[in-house]
């Protein structure tokens, strides 16, 4: 059995807590020894072995045995981590907080309720994966596309209440969620919008009812535990046209994004369109040991070699166009006029074995893939953490980001790695720090970089959207407006709506009232 | 070699490159009334990686074969329901996504070898019969393989052994650091 319990709980209630737990769910459905523990571990933490370990983990298949469950918590006071599939790598994947914490493991509830092809939507329980989805969609002879994360094993619920991406028109998964079903901390069901209304067939068509909106705040928060999502799926168009360009100078994101900026604002291009980096692009078909063997940056000459080698840019831009095939053509005639504008800018419409092509175009068309695993072999060693600033759509701002993240990166010894992601109205710059975990003195150094990093840029006003478990409380402290007033009102809602501060503590820095002390 | 008999699974979309039985099923090993099924996971693109595999089979030790594209999709698909003995020389992305896929469904870990490839050389960190690896006369993969093979029929306890290559060049699709990995359902441990 584990030898952590948590934090301020004593022993005897901890044993007793198991046991009622199992008397739940069932003997095999709690977890306390270590090897079934020893899955909920971050796998690519920047911290050493042995943080941010669960003291046991129980298992649920559905709303009424968690609602019995949190009624033990909040008896005996256990403080609970809810994970989905526990997917979120490079932001701590399934690891808790803080060490000690239970696991609500919602992995056995991964039922799709409901796919509904003439509207074009499902509706799924926490445990549903891309993968899963898509496999039950094609199964069941269904012409909707899901718009998958990159990595096929994620979570639809949880990427969407990270508010994660990704790269079809279905892009921005939190705006394409409609209708939540929530069991709050003192075991109540709420559902959301329409689906409070009695027999209402209309709970995943529209995100309004009278009153307030409510789904927010149970995205990237503990404020809740969300058992039942709707999701928005887009109809198989009846054309796609999915394309790259590259771009030979670093400089050029500038104008790369003043381009796109309109092209996006007026739904030209429909798809979250991205400027990939060189060594991101290169990273899923050679690795840094095939170009130098020594510390710090890759030097110039190497970047040069590999664009050469592989013909890729520093900057390497994927879109994608949909539709009725005439609506493309016309639409094309725009994009190609406006992107192959930039001087020494080369159109791609088909790359051969190139894994970095292949794995981008499934992503555009709604085919979940792992492939964008394989570039963490450009380290090697199995760490990485992605910092994660936004900004507007504006290629000074892009610019400006890049210059003074990749500066700070090759201080401190690491390649910029990085891709920038325009939303509706918004940019997501994400900066993977690759390092290899079994070198200790790296992984301080990518600790200390992130650390550096979030305080620069909240200097110069560019937050992060999701970050990792470790930098949580860091980040929410740089939302400082009038004093840190929006942390305030999470709290002031926590305290209220969950007073022995059950529900995930320190999740996003919201901490429940007796631990915001010792945080 | 061998011959193949290749089963293909229907599977939606691209992914595994495909689930081969060698004809053996459930290989009879050395304790009596044991058998161990042996599942290998194959990463086709890099070399090193099928030639480890090819050396187990060739031995007659793998019962199936996963062999996984650059999808790495097929790792989703065919651990699903994988049981017994799960046999990897693998990228490290892919040991790690096989380590977290088969610890959920209960599989201890028994074996976890790192080889990286630094300063014009193999580095290897494995266990078993000092410097075989580095005396061997086959390919360091197959040395691999072998020692593996032998650690887990042996079942002792097993020193950690470092072992350098002398000067060699890396293939061009090495990914330069691999891991050989081996996980066991309760039932198949020693």
């Amino acid at each position: 059995m584990s030898s952590v319990v948590p934090q301020g709980v004593a022993a005897a209630d901890f044993s007793n807590a198991i046991k009622e737990f199992a008397g739940v769910v069932g003997k095999d459905r709690v977890y306390v020894d270590e090897q079934p523990l020893s899955s909920y571990r971050d796998a690519y933490s920047p911290l050493a072995d042995g943080e941010f370990i669960p003291s046991a983990a129980v298992a649920p298949d559905g709303v009424e045995q968690i609602q019995k469950i949190l009624k033990i918590a909040n008896a005996y006071k256990i403080p609970l981590w809810t994970i989905g599939t526990g997917r979120n790598f490079a932001y701590g994947g399934p690891a808790p907080r803080k060490s000690g914490y239970v696991m609500l493991d919602l992995r056995r509830m991964n039922r799709i309720i409901e796919v509904n092809e003439k509207y074009g939507y499902a509706l799924v329980e926490p445990g549903v994966s891309y993968m899963q989805l898509y496999r039950h969609l094609r199964a069941i002879g269904s012409k909707l596309w899901i718009d998958p994360a990159a990595p096929a094993w994620g979570g639809v619920m949880g990427n969407a209440l990270e508010h994660g991406a990704g790269y079809t028109p279905y892009g921005d998964h939190f705006i394409m969620q409609c209708g939540m079903e929530v069991v709050l901390a003192d075991g109540e069901v709420v559902r959301t919008g329409q689906g409070a209304l009695a027999g209402s067939k209309h709970w995943q068509v529209t995100k309004h009812a009278a009153g307030p909106q409510f789904d927010g705040m149970f995205t990237q928060s503990n404020f809740g535990v969300v058992t039942k999502m709707g999701i928005w799926l887009m109809p198989e168009p009846p054309g796609y046209k999915p394309f790259m360009i590259t771009y030979e100078r670093e400089e050029d994101l500038e104008a790369i994004f003043e381009i796109t900026r309109p092209l996006k604002v007026n739904q030209i291009i429909p798809n979250a369109a991205v400027a990939v980096d060189l060594l991101w692009e290169a990273s899923a078909k050679v690795t840094r040991r095939h170009y130098f063997d020594g510390k710090g940056p890759l030097p110039q000459s190497a970047r040069t070699r590999i664009a050469s080698d592989l013909k890729l840019g520093m900057w390497n831009y994927y879109g994608a166009l949909y539709g009725p095939p005439p609506i493309i053509e016309n639409n094309w005639k725009i994009v190609e006029e406006a992107l192959m504008s930039i001087p020494g800018a080369k159109l791609y419409l088909d790359r051969e074995n190139d894994p970095a092509w292949d794995y981008r175009v499934r992503l555009m068309r709604g085919e979940p893939n792992m492939t964008e695993f394989s570039i963490m072999n450009w380290i090697g060693g199995g760490g990485h953490v992605n910092f994660s600033p936004i900004s507007a759509p504006s290629g000074a701002e892009a610019l400006a980001q890049y210059n003074m993240i990749k500066r700070r990166c090759h201080e401190y010894g690491f390649d910029y790695i990085g891709e920038f992601l325009v939303g509706w109205r918004d940019m997501h710059h994400i900066l993977m720090i690759m390092y290899d975990r079994a070198d200790e003195a790296m992984r301080n150094r990518a600790y200390d970089l992130f650390g550096l990093l979030v305080d620069e840029a909240a200097e110069v006003g560019f937050g992060e959207y999701r970050t990792h478990l470790a930098f949580m409380d860091q980040i929410a402290k740089t939302y400082k407006h009038n004093d840190g007033a929006l942390w305030d009102l999470h709290h002031r809602i926590k305290d209220v709506m969950d007073p022995n501060g059950i529900l995930s503590p320190g999740k996003q820095g919201i901490w429940p009232k007796a631990m915001r002390e010792t945080s | 070699m061998m011959a193949w008999n290749l089963k293909r699974r229907d599977v939606l979309g691209a992914g595994a490159l495909g689930t081969a039985a060698v004809g053996l099923g459930a290989l009879a090993r050395s304790e009596p009334g044991r058998s161990r099924t042996v599942t290998l996971v194959e990463e086709s693109g890099v070399p090193e990686s099928r030639q480890f595999a090819s050396a187990l089979i060739d031995n007659g030790f793998a019962g199936e074969v996963i062999r996984i594209d650059p999808s790495l999709n097929g790792l989703l698909y065919e651990l699903e329901a994988t049981t017994g003995t799960i046999i990897g020389m693998t990228s490290d992305p892919v040991a790690m996504i096989a380590g977290q896929l088969l610890r959920e469904r209960g599989a201890h870990a028994r074996q976890f070898w790192q080889h990286h490839f630094a300063g014009g050389r193999w580095r290897h960190r494995t266990e078993g019969s000092a410097r075989l690896i580095e005396s061997t006369t086959h390919a360091w993969p197959v040395a691999v393989a072998h020692q593996l093979q032998s650690v887990m029929d042996n079942r002792s306890p097993q020193v950690t052994n470092d072992c350098t290559s002398g000067p060699c060049a890396l293939l061009a699709s090495s990914p330069g650091m691999l891991v050989s990995w081996v996980y066991e359902f309760e039932g198949y441990q020693s």
